[in-house]
């Protein structure tokens, strides 16, 4: 048996980790275009921002491809898939053989269509070639942009502040976080940002990008023009399936699989960031492009091209991130879209504290949380769960729920078995 | 058993360890072994922030970061705390105030005639004490002296305003600062049930006006109910006088019958010396097979007849469950305070009988002869008679009374002592205030206190007399720490030779005393107070007791008694060291309260402190700097560091 | 794999708490109980007792078999002790993005002292047996 693995982040790792618990022996190859060792791409704006220094950004440790026996061939672009004859090619013209491939490719920035955005000095911000190419520029910049609001986007501008630089953040949204959070909780943001002398621009976005060579200066929509040296693109990310365009894998937005994160084609799977999953809220389709999915998904995956039949429970959105000292938690759907949705939800304006469910029905469908967010697992549960709160609505979100409310809501007391009743409720 | 036969941790004393292996090989659970299974014992009680005064409760703040930091009705650990430690002062001072009250009841009985088997009294200490009150004897007989005495002193309890009689003794300076802080004992009783609704839920919040009551209720059992009963019982069964005596395990008698009195109050145990004196229960002894009748003590019931009897002594707290583990003894008969309720169901491993007497604290399934003063001798004989007729049972395979005892003197009082300083016909404390202003002697300290398994059995003690003496400090003792040095023959006059530091020798030389002195029992810490009132009087080293160089501890503190004793030392002056700590540690407010705000109100504080050298090295300390204060001359031989 | 765990007789837990206490000072700088409630910032407690309607139940980290702490752990701070099955969080690798905190089902994982960290139960890493075990006056946690 040969596994191949296309992609080394968390679906790709999350796979081939799996594989080794069930199969000792196989063959495992992973093939990357990235140049580096096995690092981890949200660690980046840490290391932007001089959080962690680039010998921390490693992922695993060093001896981990040894360790697993993993063939791993690094900077190197998968051009075509093969399936009739389960091979793939790859740029440089070899073929790589396989018995089971899976597709980890992941994701790339999504790049808005605006003049003048080649210009030198536009950037995209999701790997270590990027903050490479950015931290280059560094040195010569004085003003910087950030399109888009987002996490990526804010943590952009976290790292371009922490070298000095005078940043303003462009959000086409009326508030911060728009695609995370709630109006609420982006005004805390936004006055937190502003606090620590990050410019932030609501409503508004760059419709042209000037310069000789290099960005010079950016216009936005209502006309007015800054200065500009650097402009770091943070608009999210498309799914990597350019490549796949000539084979029958089956692709809406990303690539369609099944509960056992098969492909419509025999012995490919795909993991992470290019999948569409069932999402566990809406129950719809739909890419949850976020680290802790794309591990388990490339899990699950790893676990079924070894020949087990393991279900994927599906996906939810969810972020976790903190910003000058304040974090956050967002579940599920945390803005309202339809009527029937109910929000359960606190706020401390001083302390900037926020707490928010959305339930539907008395199931909770999102979570939005500031500050104080040591409990969201146990909400998270109950989304996940979709267990009926209506026992306890009133207490939802004092002090007083806890575990044990937790443990109450899952199981009856009776079933409460003595030796393992927390891994009952798990 | 849980403690791996390691009983050397667990004790000092070579016949606790003996009578440690006897349990263990007999399969009897004791202290230690409880003491393991207790363990964990709860943090939160250890803090001293649980509470469960109410009904809401019960409620723990949490120490640690956390959301808990009230209790239901609102308090916080400060008041929580103050709240548990006032109440072990309030059960403490009504323990021994109680116990002052049955003297004095005893006392009023005797002198109507209606106890008439309590005849001696001593009147030279009745007369004085008369006079203290304001009585006028010339034309009384002694039994209505007496009488007047008792009714007087029994009214201190119930007595509503004014102050307490004995508190007048303190120096200006005590009263002056308990006057203005509102702390005047009015009523022995008054002040106990004020204190108890005080901590009641919902009265007081504050945790230093909490405090501050309880210095108020442990006035009143220091220089209140204590004081009483020091006084009154030296008055009914005569005032101790240096006397020669033994303790320990070995005193017991293989071929006699063996009674143990345990307990505190002497009015039982007077009478049971008495009764196993009577000629025809040694003739029935001799009948059944005994040489004769051995009555020896157990806690400060032993005190009390060894003091003023010379009787020996079994043994202290930690001893008395061993004591019946010897297989030898015929009935332990009992009365109030330290008596562990484990003893009904060892006894019953044995032949030994035990008797309760004291229709406060009756034992179930435990012979219980109700002990009343009118019937004294009769209710002693009838005792002894049982521990006689009991001899026979008692199964020889099981007897092993180890061999240990030891020789001691005792007897002292805070009249007679200092009468040895300066010489029997000098009546002062000149000499003893001319010894620590020469700096032959650096100061006076009263180990005093319980047992604890927490602590290894005396050595808590003796490692802090040792220090002490070794550093030219006069120990003065009772209780159970005076016991422990008893059988380690500290309280031989020749232990000054081993033990004291070259000063204190001198002088112990010279009057032919123990390093140590030996004063009594619990009630007893009062002679302390009396000592360092006449220190004052005498001139020289302070007029008022904070000033002078004399600290106190209790390192093996186990009862509520003890923590009402180190409250009253605290309030009159004497700054004390106590461990291990009350359960006060969960309070960071309270405990600098204990340990550094009193000093401004009293001139003296706390310190908790669990390791004994430590406990010498702050008493030594604090000696010092009021030696400085004092302007005193240097102490005048340095001690050798590393004494064996 | 022999993993030990810790296991609990929910019948003989009657919330005394004493396992939060002990947890807490094990992981306190002092590791000693009248300092350890000193100090500043105080120390993090990794097992909590909760009630349900009628139990009482520690609630601590279970070093799950499928741990999504260990799945969602975005910088490899997370790991698990091949040999003994513990789930660690390498405090000088974790960079405090709380996504373990997000996924934990019981609410097991902490933020640390300082407000930087993850933390959690580590079955205390220096101890033969966890301190909460050891520190349950009726065994009903246990070890094996």
């Amino acid at each position: 048996m040969k596994y191949l693995i296309i992609g080394n982040s968390a679906s790709g790792i999350g796979a081939a980790e799996a594989i080794r618990e069930v199969d000792e022996k196989s063959e495992i190859v992973m093939i990357t275009d990235e140049m580096k060792t096995i690092y981890s791409r949200p660690l980046l704006s840490y290391l932007f921002d001089g959080t962690i220094l680039k010998k921390d950004l490693y992922y695993r440790p060093d001896e981990f491809y040894e360790k697993k026996k993993v063939d791993i061939i690094y900077n190197k672009k998968v051009n075509k898939i093969f399936p009739e004859d389960s091979f793939v090619l790859v740029e440089s013209g070899e073929k790589i053989f396989y018995n089971k491939l899976l597709i980890a490719a992941g994701a790339i920035p999504k790049i808005p269509n605006i003049p003048g955005i080649d210009k030198e000095g536009v950037f995209s911000f999701r790997n270590l070639n990027d903050l490479e190419r950015i931290l280059s520029k560094i040195k010569t910049a004085e003003k910087a942009f950030v399109l888009g609001g987002g996490n990526i986007g804010l943590q952009a501008a976290c790292g371009l502040k922490s070298y000095g630089i005078d940043t303003t953040v462009v959000v086409s949204s009326s508030y911060l976080l728009s695609q995370l959070a709630d109006e609420t909780a982006g005004e805390i943001y936004k006055d937190l940002f502003e606090k620590n002398g990050i410019s932030i621009k609501t409503n508004s976005n760059v419709t042209e990008i000037s310069g000789d060579k290099r960005v010079e200066k950016v216009k936005f929509k209502d006309g007015t023009t800054e200065d500009c040296q650097i402009l770091i693109i943070g608009k999210g990310v498309n799914p990597n399936i350019e490549f796949l365009k000539s084979t029958n894998i089956k692709c809406r937005q990303g690539i369609e699989v099944d509960e056992y994160m098969r492909t419509n084609i025999n012995d490919i799977y795909a993991a992470g960031d290019i999948t569409e999953t069932v999402d566990i809220v809406t129950g719809k389709k739909t890419i949850n492009a976020v680290w802790p999915c794309a591990y388990e998904q490339g899990r699950i995956a790893g676990f079924n091209m070894t020949g087990l039949m393991k279900k994927y429970q599906g996906s939810i959105r969810m972020n976790a991130a903190e910003f000058f000292g304040l974090p956050f938690i967002s579940i599920g759907i945390v803005k309202i879209k339809e009527e029937d949705y109910e929000i359960i939800s606190n706020l401390d304006k001083e302390k900037n504290i926020y707490k928010k469910l959305v339930t539907k029905n008395n199931i909770i469908i999102g979570l939005l949380f500031v500050k104080d967010i040591d409990k969201a697992g146990l909400y998270h549960n109950l989304i996940k769960k979709k267990i009926d709160i209506s026992p306890v609505k009133s207490i939802l979100l004092k002090d007083n729920f806890n575990t044990g409310v937790l443990i109450s809501l899952i199981k009856k007391d009776k079933d409460l078995l003595t030796e393992d009743v927390l891994s009952d409720i798990i | 058993m849980a403690h791996n036969n390691n009983f050397k941790n667990l004790s000092i004393d070579p016949t606790a360890v003996k009578m440690l292996k006897k349990a263990e090989k007999e399969e009897i659970s004791i202290v230690w072994d409880r003491y393991e299974n207790m363990k964990p014992q709860c943090r939160f009680g250890e803090l001293g922030i649980c509470c469960s005064i109410c009904n809401m409760g019960p409620c723990r703040i949490k120490p640690l970061k956390d959301s808990a930091q009230k209790g239901i009705c609102g308090a916080d650990s400060d008041v929580i705390a103050s709240r548990n430690l006032a109440r072990r002062v309030a059960a403490g001072a009504a323990a021994h105030s109680d116990h002052g009250r049955d003297i004095a009841h005893t006392l009023l009985l005797a002198a109507s005639g209606k106890a008439s088997d309590y005849t001696t009294f001593d009147a030279d200490k009745l007369i004085s004490i008369a006079e203290e009150l304001g009585i006028k004897c010339e034309s009384l007989s002694i039994n209505d002296i007496a009488a007047n005495v008792a009714e007087i002193i029994l009214g201190q309890f119930g007595s509503q305003s004014g102050e307490i009689i004995f508190a007048k003794r303190a120096p200006k300076k005590q009263i002056e600062r308990w006057r203005s802080q509102g702390i005047m004992p009015r009523g022995i009783d008054r002040e106990i049930v004020e204190l108890l609704h005080r901590t009641h839920v919902g009265v007081d919040s504050d945790y230093k006006n909490i405090i501050y009551s309880g210095f108020k209720a442990a006035i009143a059992d220091g220089w209140g109910g204590s004081m009483i009963a020091t006084e009154l019982s030296d008055i009914l069964f005569g005032s101790p006088k240096p006397i020669r005596a033994s303790a320990n395990l070995g005193v017991l008698e293989e071929k006699m019958v063996n009674i143990i009195v345990h307990g505190h109050e002497p009015t039982l145990s007077a009478m049971v010396v008495k009764a196993s004196k009577d000629e025809e229960l040694n003739r029935l002894a001799k009948e059944k097979g005994a040489k004769g009748i051995n009555v020896a003590g157990m806690c400060c019931t032993a005190n009390e007849i060894l003091m003023r009897q010379g009787l020996p002594v079994a043994g202290n707290f930690l001893q008395q469950e061993l004591a019946v583990i010897t297989g030898a003894v015929e009935v332990m008969v009992v009365d109030v305070q330290c008596i562990m309720p484990a003893l009904s169901e060892i006894a019953k491993c044995y032949h030994t009988k035990l008797i309760t007497t004291s229709d406060k604290a009756k034992f179930k399934d435990t012979e219980h002869i109700s002990f009343d003063e009118e019937n004294a001798i009769k209710t002693a004989k009838r005792i002894v008679k049982t521990a006689v007729e009991n001899f026979q049972n008692r199964r020889k395979d099981l007897v092993n009374i180890p061999n240990e005892k030891m020789e001691l003197v005792a007897g002292f009082t805070s009249e007679n002592t200092f009468h040895f300083l300066g010489g029997r016909f000098r009546a002062t404390y000149r000499p003893l205030n001319d010894a620590i202003i020469s700096g032959r002697i650096r100061g006076v300290a009263g180990v005093v206190g319980c047992n604890n398994p927490k602590i290894c059995h005396d050595y808590g003690h003796l490692t802090l007399v040792k220090e002490l003496i070794r550093k030219d400090v006069l120990v003065i003792q009772t209780g159970c720490s005076a016991i422990a040095s008893a059988k380690a023959g500290l309280l031989k006059p020749e232990a000054a030779f081993k033990y004291a530091g070259k000063g204190l020798r001198e002088i112990c030389e010279a009057v032919g005393i123990p390093p140590i002195l030996h004063m009594g029992s619990c009630v007893d810490n009062s002679r302390i107070l009396i000592a360092c009132c006449e220190m004052v009087k005498e001139g020289g080293i302070g007029d008022d007791i904070s000033q002078l160089p004399v600290a106190a501890a209790a390192p093996e503190a186990m009862s509520e008694k003890a923590v009402a004793i180190s409250f009253y030392a605290v309030a009159s002056g004497i700054f004390t060291v106590y461990s291990p700590q009350p359960n006060v540690l969960g309070s960071k407010n309270l405990l600098n309260l204990l340990c550094n705000e009193l000093n401004k109100i009293f001139g003296a504080s706390f310190a908790f402190e669990e390791n004994p050298v430590k406990t010498a090295e702050l008493i030594i300390d604090h000696i010092d700097s009021k030696r400085n204060a004092l302007k005193l001359n240097p102490v005048m031989y340095e001690y050798e560091e590393n004494i064996p | 794999m022999s993993m030990k765990k810790i296991y609990l007789n929910l019948h003989k837990c009657l919330g005394c708490k004493s396992c939060e206490i002990a947890c807490g000072v094990e992981h306190s700088s002092s590791k000693e109980l009248f300092s350890a409630i000193n100090e500043f910032p105080l120390p993090i407690k990794r097992v909590s007792v909760f009630s349900t309607v009628s139990h009482c139940i520690p609630v601590r980290c279970l070093h799950c078999e499928d741990a999504l702490c260990l799945f969602a752990c975005k910088s490899g701070a997370i790991s698990k002790d091949e040999s003994t099955g513990r789930i660690i969080i390498d405090s000088e690798k974790c960079i405090g993005c709380w996504t373990c905190i997000m996924v934990c089902p019981i609410g097991t994982i902490y933020i640390d002292e300082t407000g930087k960290t993850a933390v959690k139960c580590d079955l205390c890493a220096e101890k033969e047996i966890p301190v909460c075990v050891l520190s349950c006056p009726t065994s009903a946690l246990f070890y094996k």
